[in-house]
């Protein structure tokens, strides 16, 4: 299903994303990577639970806030899968971002920023990889069930 | 205390950020990472202008401060090396409990 391009709103929404890891980093010296922040949340230290909640509880307070005053903005576009199939799908990016030591966040913009060989090509190997899973889950697997 | 409020104000203002760049649309990033169908860059712009500002503030010292920071924990526990990375440095755990930059 096709989506318009939105470069100023994505620039700009990108430029808070950027904001708010220089604010983490400047002020906690953390890195703003979700994947780790929850990932330590589950598994990590105790007396390092308490920022990890308190990040998570902001950018999910952030998406309630978001849906009540603007309520357009969480539309989704992409066709409906299956419940077992998001699961799995979900695990998938799990097991992946703690193999790989970060996400998209983490990796792509905290790690490229810092200029870090490593998260670049954690980044482009996410990249490339998940441009071959869209390609064959979009053009191989659904045209086949439609 | 306060640090707790920094990272809260920080999930909150990375969750906006995310919600005006249109990544809570699962569709838009299925269509950047569509290269063959109707191709969607704007998820280009995301990253562009979050690492844009990411890499310029809090000014010059930013790269630095990290590179610091992260120099100062290198002695206490190390993240283990990737499977394939010999060439990799390991850099240090995020599950350390302290944080040592400002001491």
């Amino acid at each position: 299903m096709p989506v318009a391009f939105t470069p100023i709103a994505s620039l700009f929404g990108g430029a808070l994303i950027g904001l708010s890891a220089s604010a983490l980093l400047a002020l906690n010296g953390r890195i703003a990577g979700i994947s780790g922040i929850l990932g330590g949340l589950v598994n990590g230290d105790a007396l390092d639970r308490g920022w990890r909640a308190a990040f998570l509880g902001g950018l999910l307070g952030g998406g309630v806030l978001v849906t009540l005053l603007f309520p357009a903005a969480l539309q989704s576009s992409a066709s409906s899968l299956p419940v077992g199939i998001t699961v799995a799908a979900g695990l998938l990016v799990g097991l992946g971002t703690q193999l790989g030591g970060g996400c998209t966040s983490g990796h792509g913009v905290c790690g490229i920023s810092r200029l870090s060989k490593r998260s670049l090509v954690a980044t482009m190997t996410f990249m490339v990889v998940g441009a071959l899973a869209t390609f064959l889950v979009q053009h191989v697997v659904l045209r086949g069930a439609t | 205390v306060r640090r707790n409020v920094v990272a809260a104000l920080a999930g909150l203002v990375f969750a906006f950020g995310l919600a005006l760049s249109g990544m809570t649309n699962p569709g838009k990033v299925i269509a950047f990472l569509d290269v063959t169908g109707a191709w969607d860059p704007s998820l280009a712009f995301v990253m562009g202008g979050a690492i844009a500002v990411h890499f310029l503030i809090p000014g010059p010292l930013s790269v630095s401060t990290s590179s610091i920071w992260l120099l100062s924990r290198g002695s206490t526990r190390s993240r283990t090396r990737p499977f394939a990375g010999v060439n990799f440095i390991a850099l240090p755990s995020r599950f350390d409990s302290t944080c040592t930059m400002r001491s």
